[in-house]
């Protein structure tokens, strides 16, 4: 998994800065997530990734760390 | 009628931000209470019919409160945590209606913070609604000027009967200025404009911004001390909008500050059982024998007046118990009083009272019926105040009462 190409296509779909995804950065946060846009976030995860995810699974996850620590594992 | 018998007091403020019936408007509110926050709306809102979302769940209940709430203009929106992920792809038909409606001039009613939640801070918002609006606005080629017309609803207390309600209205947001910027980044024109409304909410609503001491500020807001603050400021604690800017600037008062003293007491309040009403009028025997004595005197009417005041009563109450969910309260008594039990209860009234007496007292019973379920809850709420003023004068206070001098002069302090 190349993290930089997912930030890439996050910080694209979501119009934010590439910089302001870190490892620290809460997701929610950063990305203003609702349920809605949730499922988009797993769309680009899976788009990206090739791995699928749960939109459940996505929100118990806090930080962008936490988020490429979960796709390694599911890898 | 509803009002009158729900509500001891129903406020709508400006209402002349309310575009015209035939304008596209999306409301957008903060939201305490189910089905009552709704109902608020509607209320302010003779001339038109208001569509609102509410959760799919409840269209499940009963096959004919199903037909009944797509009748009156409800649509049914899935959310995760309650219908699970798969479910939210039905939402797009929600959404296709609401779009439509919205194209057709109606006025739909959204509240952004998804759950209601009994507390007086604002929530982060879905961004479901300016999702909606502007979708609305593409399918129809950014024609027609759409708007988002921000509000608020406040109660002065949440559970029981004959409260206060306020609903307010902001000044509309037109999406027409950020059509071309959705054109090519849809996610921050929903944000500017999410921005927008969510400031106007804020300023209109009683939002506790400091969480670290929103237990100790909300308590101090619902404390007599706030009744007395908002006098010194020339403001009626009686008038709910009035009451409403009073917690306000209180709250501004006491945010970031300490409030050491005021939590202290706060949890020796809580752990005592006592009201903070006793403390800032402590009630003496000989009133309270003179309660009792109104209340022995008035009992027959009490007793009278049972019918059909406490079924209408207990029974919401016995449904918010077994849900678990207090915010419902409102939406079981309004529900299930207003649709199904005083109806029932009129009926039953007139064919008893008229076969027993005569048709004419069977019809002034009928008349009387909201007259008495007023009278039957100020008579239990007095009862129950009566017990408890027995109760506090029964009890060793001196400790609780250092510690709300205590808070008291801090509070006094703050808001100086």
């Amino acid at each position: 998994m190349n993290i930089d190409t997912l930030n890439a296509a996050i910080a694209e779909e979501f119009e934010i800065e590439t910089s302001a995804i870190t490892p620290e950065a809460s997701i929610k946060e950063t990305l203003e997530l609702d349920s809605l846009s949730l499922l988009d976030l797993v769309a680009v995860v899976e788009r990206v990734t090739g791995t699928k995810v749960k939109g459940t699974e996505l929100n118990q996850i806090q930080s962008f760390g936490d988020l490429y620590a979960f796709l390694e594992q599911c890898s | 009628m509803v009002n009158g018998l729900y509500y001891r007091r129903y406020y709508c403020l400006d209402t002349d931000n309310i575009p015209p019936d035939g304008t596209p408007v999306l409301i957008a509110m903060n939201h305490h209470c189910g089905l009552n926050d709704a109902l608020g709306v509607l209320f302010a809102m003779n001339d038109r019919k208001v569509h609102f979302i509410a959760r799919a769940d409840a269209f499940d209940i009963h096959p004919l409160l199903k037909k009944f709430m797509l009748w009156v203009g409800i649509l049914p929106a899935f959310r995760m945590m309650y219908q699970g992920e798969e479910s939210l792809s039905k939402n797009d038909e929600t959404f296709a209606l609401t779009e439509q409606r919205l194209l057709d001039g109606h006025t739909v009613l959204i509240f952004p913070e998804v759950r209601h939640l009994l507390v007086s801070y604002m929530r982060p918002f879905s961004y479901g609604y300016t999702k909606m609006a502007f979708q609305a606005a593409e399918k129809d080629g950014f024609q027609k000027e759409i708007f988002i017309l921000p509000g608020c609803n406040h109660y002065s207390a949440y559970g029981g009967f004959r409260n206060q309600i306020l609903v307010r209205f902001g000044t509309p947001v037109s999406l027409q200025p950020y059509y071309e910027l959705y054109k090519t980044k849809p996610r921050t024109a929903q944000r500017e404009v999410n921005k927008l409304v969510r400031a106007q909410v804020s300023a209109l609503m009683l939002d506790i911004k400091d969480a670290d001491r929103y237990d100790d500020i909300e308590f101090a807001r619902r404390s007599a001390f706030c009744d007395d603050y908002a006098r010194s400021k020339g403001l009626d604690p009686e008038q709910l909008p009035q009451k409403l800017e009073a917690e306000k600037r209180l709250c501004a008062c006491l945010e970031g500050q300490d409030l050491t003293s005021v939590k202290a007491y706060r949890e020796a309040l809580a752990a005592s059982g006592l009201e903070d009403r006793q403390l800032a009028s402590p009630p003496d025997w000989f009133t309270q024998i003179l309660k009792c004595l109104i209340l022995l005197i008035t009992l027959p009417v009490a007793v009278l007046a049972a019918w059909p005041a406490l079924p209408a009563w207990f029974i919401p109450w016995h449904f918010t118990k077994k849900v678990g969910d207090p915010a419902l309260e409102g939406s079981f008594t309004l529900g299930i009083d207003v649709l199904v039990l005083m109806p029932l209860a009129a009926i039953l009234t007139f064919c008893c009272t008229g076969a027993l007496l005569g048709w004419q007292y069977g019809l002034i019973h009928v008349v009387a019926i909201p007259f008495l379920c007023i009278f039957e809850w100020y008579y239990a709420r007095m009862a129950r105040e009566t017990f408890a003023d027995f109760r506090f004068l029964r009890t060793n206070t001196q400790d609780l009462q250092a510690l709300y001098r205590q808070a008291i002069s801090t509070l006094k302090t703050l808001t100086k």
